[in-house]
């Protein structure tokens, strides 16, 4: 079966470009229903079933994906303020040579447990008093496996450990008395001597808010850790590295606890005051250096290295930090209001005096993804979403590998009904990039959530492999593939 | 003579002064004392000034009753926290997130510490009786 037969195969003839396709039983509606990606999932537990699979997952890939996002928005009639604000839910898509099956549990949060309970949202009141920060852990940001277990980390407060199999909570990471429930972002980097990265920000802590460090071993115990002051309460939600430092770029998007604002209110962002980064010597985490950027909001980033007397990094930037102060309506009418998309840009840093630069390339970019053989190095291919200011396309459901070094894009489009998630690579060659691309995509059209397997240097050929769940999941954030 | 018409006219005074009841619930563990302290304005709530009345209560249950008599009556805030190590202070984690019960009148403070206009409640001139939730 060739991957055109593949798409056609699938009733995706709009995918292909190709209207002679066969089509699904049931005849799709025109119109995408955009809001499944933030409709509420009611159970506890989504059971496992078989998803139809057309073409083959390469035996690379024969293992599981597990994804982190918010599965319940809502309760009561009552919605979440915003999206990042939803109860975590862990997906599990397990390829094996005899299918793919997927199967979805909740984090078992305290949040969680007294909500359903209670049956709606009573979180710090008096009914459901919130004593620290893992009351409001929702534990719905990514997964990483440490230690045998599957942890859904959150940002603001501790990891919840899962059992991998039937992802059943067990508790709270709690790495030490003194680092219990405090801030551990979503996105540790590995070191590549197999230990990991991490920070945290609590803005609320000290003068103008403290910065935790983390240095963890791959099987669970805390190796290192430091806390610094921050020098103003400004957000960052992932970090980067190069051979020898820790890059925070902070947001001027500042948390106020005298005037009650957090950096989910709009009066947070204070463009004035620029974006700062926190420079770490990795030799000793009490060495910072700090340094200047144009205003502007990073989530995510992609390649960063050592350049001589100064550090590059490529992140997804974004011109303020409106997304983070849309409601869960604004997410689900997309792109159209003025609000663009952020743009892969390169962050040039000097260790030295003088202000950094960004320079931004012209490609919408989100949920970077980069080949994780080469932590800290200069690399060249990201794999993104591709987001487009299409005011017709609200939602993307394109993904691409820009190559930053040698200027190529190669992009494939699920097609105009669909949204794509993050595709994770996962290598299977010497090559920086060479291997395979694992993602999910929601198909507002059909009600289908997919995951699709491509060759990571012919995404344009399409999937080589593609499972169809008879069911749709709520949009996630961010995953992991565990081979085996 | 004219200290002790003083003095008689404080006792009379005393006499109408109101009495505040705390009814206090939820303490997690059976050691260490209840520190009350009672506020009559922000900066004595902020710990800025000096509260107009202080107990230190030893925990024997889960919940116990306070009376701090010969209070005016008028607007007061009482913030309190469970010494459970007896330590003499509220033990806090490295980003200053209690580590032991903690509580306010009205109950406020479940996501955190409230401002004294949260925590304020008026004094009647027969006394009050307040239940306060340790968090």
């Amino acid at each position: 079966m060739d991957r055109r037969t593949l798409l056609q195969g699938v009733g995706a003839a709009l995918l292909a470009g190709c209207a002679s396709g066969p089509r699904p039983a049931a005849a799709p509606s025109a119109a995408p229903d955009w809001a499944l990606g933030w409709r509420s999932v009611t159970t506890d537990v989504l059971a496992p079933v078989e998803a139809r699979v057309d073409g083959r997952f390469p035996d690379a890939l024969h293992g599981t994906l597990y994804r982190n996002g918010p599965g319940r928005l809502e309760r009561a009639g009552q919605r979440v303020r915003h999206w990042f604000d939803g109860d975590g839910m862990v997906q599990a898509f397990r390829v094996s040579p005899s299918g793919v099956t997927h199967h979805g549990r909740f984090v078992s949060t305290f949040k969680f447990q007294n909500e359903e309970r209670l049956g709606r949202y009573a979180l710090g009141t008096a009914e459901l008093p919130a004593r620290g920060n893992d009351a409001y852990n929702t534990a719905n940001t990514s997964v990483l496996m440490v230690g045998g277990e599957l942890l859904a980390l959150w940002e603001a407060g501790s990891a919840y450990r899962m059992d991998p199999e039937t992802l059943e909570t067990r508790g709270t990471k709690d790495w030490s008395p003194e680092l219990t429930g405090v801030p551990f972002s979503a996105h540790p980097l590995p070191e590549r001597d197999g230990s990991y990265w991490n920070f945290g920000l609590a803005p609320y802590a000290g003068e103008h808010g403290l910065m935790l460090l983390y240095r963890f071993s791959a099987d669970g115990r805390m190796l290192q850790s430091a806390h610094l002051p921050m020098p103003f309460s400004g957000y960052a939600h992932a970090f980067a590295q190069t051979e020898r430092h820790l890059v925070v770029v902070l947001a001027p998007l500042v948390w106020d606890r005298e005037r009650d604002v957090t950096w989910f209110d709009a009066e947070a962002w204070q463009p004035a005051l620029g974006t700062t980064v926190l420079v770490v010597d990795k030799a000793d985490l009490t060495r910072v250096v700090r340094r200047e950027l144009p205003a502007g909001f990073v989530f995510h980033f992609g390649h960063a290295w050592e350049d001589g007397d100064r550090l590059r990094a490529y992140a997804c930037w974004y011109e303020d930090s409106h997304f983070m102060h849309l409601s869960v309506d604004q997410d689900i009418r997309g792109r159209g209001k003025g609000l663009p998309p952020a743009r892969l840009a390169q962050l040039e840093i000097p260790l030295g005096a003088g202000e950094g630069r960004i320079t931004r390339s012209p490609h919408g970019a989100e949920f970077p993804v980069v080949d994780p053989r080469v932590p800290g190095r200069r690399g060249s291919a990201h794999f993104v979403t591709l987001e487009s200011e299409d005011t017709a396309r609200p939602h993307s459901g394109v993904i691409a590998r820009i190559d930053v070094e040698r200027g190529g894009v190669r992009r494939f489009d699920y097609g105009p009904g669909v949204i794509a998630e993050e595709h994770l690579f996962v290598p299977s060659g010497p090559r920086e990039g060479q291997g395979w691309l694992l993602g999910t995509s929601l198909d507002c059209v059909r009600g289908h959530t997919r995951l699709a397997a491509f060759d990571a240097e012919h995404l344009e050929d399409g999937p080589v492999a593609l499972a169809t769940l008879p069911r749709a999941l709520p949009l996630g954030f961010h995953g992991t593939f565990l081979k085996g | 003579m004219k200290l002790l018409l003083a003095a008689v006219l404080l006792l009379a005074a005393n006499a109408h002064a109101a009495t505040l009841t705390l009814d206090i619930q939820g303490l997690s563990k059976k050691s260490g004392h209840v520190l009350i302290a009672v506020h009559t304005n922000a900066a004595s709530f902020n710990d800025k000034g000096k509260p107009v009345a202080v107990r230190s209560v030893e925990v024997t249950d889960s919940k116990l009753t306070v009376t701090i008599p010969d209070l005016a009556p008028g607007d007061y805030a009482v913030s309190l926290f469970h010494d459970a190590n007896d330590n003499n202070k509220l033990d806090t984690n490295i980003i200053g997130i209690p580590k032991e019960g903690y509580g306010f009148s009205n109950n406020v403070g479940a996501r955190g510490k409230p401002r004294f206009d949260e925590a304020k409640f008026t004094l009647g001139a027969d006394g009050t009786t307040l239940t306060l939730v340790v968090f």
